[in-house]
């Protein structure tokens, strides 16, 4: 046991000892380690980073949105037709309490009105609704600013005009602080919604009213009753809109006392399109990064087994000479062991670390979610490690069976 | 030494050492086939990713009017009785503005719908042209769009959207049916595919699509109410959407003329768009980064293999000029040879993966001009180097082919 220990020992040094004597070459080894690990790890981490930068980006345009229509649907892939009054704002803590994955949740009633000043009328869709619809709609204010719970709760006589309503209404002069008319209810403009263009319809998005919910009820804006024409809902993650759609169902049924064969009273929409357009998008980031992740270990991986395979051959003679001094085939073998595992380990390590610190600082400078790609790392790590393991054990294997005069010679 | 003579010598050693020689060309293969690949693939990738936002939000057009959004059907209500926007003006603006790749006259209006004692109010209805199907990348669900026979024959149909049909004729199947428009009797060829709802709550379903002279006898109006227009590049929309205004204001002097397209898309697109290219140039890197330790790892060790040919070479009179000469020559040739074939294996390694993952790749001259040219700088710089330091050896030292100093 003793001897075993000394005998390990004065591998081990030997085994340091060749490595500080050959550097360029160990540098090689290591440096092919390092880079394949850190490289790829890289790589797949800004690649999720960016995919999850793709994704807040797409849900600007309201991917994670679901809008409850109410009204009667008839079979045959069919959208509202018969106005109903059945939904109102008491279904909407039901849903809230009822469903996971709910981030925010407004009440809406949703009516073509005629908002005016002194001279011009302008036919524009009103919304009558609560603050968490701007989160829900990605609203931005170009001027102004939102109502607040405050406003809605005390009826506060406010109203935020989109770009198309402003223009026409105010022209070159300043809308804010003035007054507009909405079903003869005197209404301040406190904010003026940022410009969004037209949509895949063609439909001017920008030719809205907001007015609080309160505040139309207590005027009476719109005639508006106790139901609700919409309920907006925003989910934490597009993959959940089928199951969230699913579980809000029921809720609703059971809230509208709907018999099992009568039809639903409401529709559930989402932006179809747009969300089958994400699901591929991030779908196909998703492939690319497993696929630069296979090709470039594929390619690092063969990188570090030629310099392996270079660098055995350099090695015969010395192997040869080990056996001519003495050295057993077994001491051979696990000197060589040694070698590779110590820069496997080296390498592991630096490459690793490097591989972990790079995306960080590159996500944070760019302010994206920084992520790391644990399984590319840790399959990496794995690979390169696993290479230098069996490209140190093969020649090892290979150079102690060499007579050690024929290994001389070459 | 002689041009031809090194060539010769060159091609000798090539040859002669073929183990060294293939795993120095291995290296610069693999390192320039993973650039070409893995950028080819990156772009790709990117291309089919705009492309598809594109597809959905219309990102690639915009829309003409000559009134206000907000204030009914554009040209239908121009009250100076004026014809804006006549068709040969519209048809001729691809040739006026370069970028613009097709444009579409769109009539608006919206009205009534009835078939039997069955009323919707307040639809809307498009008089179109041949080109819309293909500009507005609509689907039709069941039937057909108008042919060209159907546009110019002025015959009575309809393409309607799909919750009309739905609403009209609930059980049964709507082509060859007949709604009524402003008292006129229209056949229906066509449904179109869903498009849901849009952020003001508007339904896009609820749609009744005419041909242009349907629609003229419908309404009678007075000019082009709506034009939307197409352009060749998305990410120069904004501009051209504006050198169009700026152009049919010219045309017409005191007339005031809206143009506005699809911003919020636009905006997530060009977001989009930077994200994609940030990454992809963190793809180019990494992957020069690997491609290029491979290749210098290799073309390194295999220099160093033949220190003690070096020695050789000079003890038999070789020059310290000819010996790099000829590792220069070297490096070249393989660098070159080794490139190309690297470009073409990371170019169809590209295409095989591209195609069996639902991917796309995109093959640029960027990555091979890079790849070759680094192939070329490592190749001197790790290779070169080393070999006149080898030869300013003493040739006796050499010869016992240390590689320890």
């Amino acid at each position: 046991m003793k001897t075993h220990r000394k005998q390990y020992h004065t591998i081990l040094s030997l085994v340091l000892r060749t490595i500080a004597v050959n550097k360029k070459r160990c540098f090689f080894a290591v440096l092919g380690i390092i880079i394949g690990i850190c490289a790829v790890t890289t790589m797949a981490s800004l690649g999720y980073s960016s995919q999850e930068q793709l994704e807040y980006e797409l849900k600007k345009l309201g991917t994670n949105m679901l809008i409850i229509e109410s009204g009667i649907v008839l079979p045959n892939r069919s959208r509202r037709i018969i106005e109903v009054d059945t939904m109102t704002e008491k279904d909407i803590p039901l849903i809230q309490n009822g469903v996971d994955g709910i981030n925010a949740i407004a009440p809406v009633f949703l009516r073509a009105g005629i908002v005016r000043n002194e001279e011009i009328p302008v036919i524009t869709t009103v919304i009558a609704t609560r603050t968490p619809f701007m989160q829900i709609s990605a609203l931005d204010i170009s001027e102004g600013r939102f109502f607040s719970d405050e406003d809605d709760n005390q009826a506060q006589q406010v109203i935020l005009l989109g770009q198309t309503v402003a223009s026409l209404l105010f022209k070159n002069t300043d809308p804010i602080g003035q007054t507009v008319i909405l079903n003869n209810t005197d209404l301040k403009v406190i904010g003026i919604l940022e410009e969004k263009g037209l949509d895949a319809n063609n439909e001017d998005l920008d030719n809205l009213v907001i007015v609080p919910l309160t505040t139309a009820k207590k005027f009476g804006i719109l005639d508006i009753k106790e139901y609700l024409t919409h309920i907006y809902i925003e989910v934490q993650q597009a993959e959940i809109i089928p199951k969230v759609k699913e579980e809000i169902k029921p809720i609703l049924r059971a809230a509208h006392n709907l018999n099992p064969n009568e039809p639903d009273d409401f529709n559930i929409i989402d932006q179809s399109q747009l969300l089958a357009a994400q699901m591929d998008i991030l779908g196909s980031v998703r492939n690319l990064i497993n696929v630069l992740a296979i090709i470039t270990l594929f390619g690092g991986g063969l990188g570090i087994t030629a310099v392996q395979l270079i660098s055995i051959r350099e090695r015969v003679w010395e192997i040869g000479l080990h056996r001519a001094l003495g050295a057993s085939q077994k001491d051979i073998a696990i000197q060589f062991i040694f070698e590779s595992a110590i820069l496997g380990a080296i390498g592991g390590f630096v490459g690793a670390t490097v591989g972990v610190i790079a995306p960080l600082t590159i996500a944070l400078a760019l302010s994206f979610t920084p992520i790391i790609a644990w399984s590319v790392l840790f399959l990496s790590l794995f690979i390169s490690v696993l290479i230098g393991i069996v490209a140190g054990i093969y020649p090892a294997f290979f150079a102690s069976r060499l007579d050690p005069v024929v290994a001389l010679r070459s | 030494m002689k041009k031809s003579l090194l060539l010769r010598s060159t091609l000798k050693h090539l040859s002669a050492n073929s183990l060294t020689t293939l795993f120095m060309c291995v290296g610069i293969m693999i390192g320039v086939a993973v650039l070409v690949a893995v950028i080819a693939l990156g772009r790709g990738t990117e291309a089919r990713i705009l492309d598809r936002i594109d597809r959905v939000g219309e990102t690639d057009s915009f829309t003409i009017r000559t009134v206000p959004w907000g204030l009914g059907g554009g040209g239908l209500r121009d009250d100076h009785g004026e014809l804006l926007l006549s068709f040969d003006e519209v048809n001729s603006l691809p040739n006026q503005i370069p970028g613009i790749a097709t444009v579409l006259p769109t009539l608006n209006a919206r009205s009534p719908v009835l078939v039997g004692q069955e009323k919707l109010e307040d639809i809307a209805v498009q008089g179109v042209a041949l080109n819309f199907q293909q500009v507005r990348n609509i689907n039709i669900y069941s039937g057909s769009f108008f042919n060209e026979e159907d546009i110019h024959s002025g015959a009575h149909i309809a393409v309607i959207g799909p919750a009309l049909a739905n609403y009209f004729f609930p059980r049964e199947n709507p082509l060859g049916k007949f709604i009524q428009v402003e008292g006129m009797e229209l056949e229906v060829v066509g449904v179109l595919d869903t498009r849901g709802i849009s952020n003001s709550g508007r339904n896009a379903d609820q749609i009744v699509l005419v041909p242009h002279d349907v629609f003229v006898e419908l309404f009678q109006p007075v000019g082009l109410s709506t034009v939307t227009v197409t352009v060749k590049d998305p990410a120069r929309l904004e501009k051209l959407a504006a050198e169009t205004q700026n152009y049919f204001e010219a045309l017409y002097p005191g007339h005031q003329i809206f143009v506005r397209y699809p911003m919020a898309t636009a905006r997530a697109r060009d977001e989009m768009a930077n994200t994609l290219s940030f990454y992809l140039k963190i793809i180019a890197g990494t992957s020069l980064l690997i491609g290029g330790t491979v290749m210098m790892n290799l073309t390194n060790l295999s220099i160093s293999g033949r220190i003690r040919e070096i020695g050789l070479r000079k003890a038999l009179g070789a020059r310290n000029k000819d010996i790099s000469g000829q590792v220069l020559m070297e490096t070249a040739i393989i660098s070159i040879l080794a490139g190309v074939a690297g470009i073409v294996l990371g170019y169809l390694f590209a295409n095989e993966l591209a195609a069996r993952l639902d991917l796309r790749s995109i093959f640029s001259w960027h990555a091979p001009v890079l790849g070759l040219f680094f192939a070329l700088l490592i190749g001197l710089v790790f290779g070169v180097r080393p070999a006149k330091r080898a030869a300013k050896l003493d040739p006796v030292l050499a010869l016992r082919g240390s590689q320890q100093k």
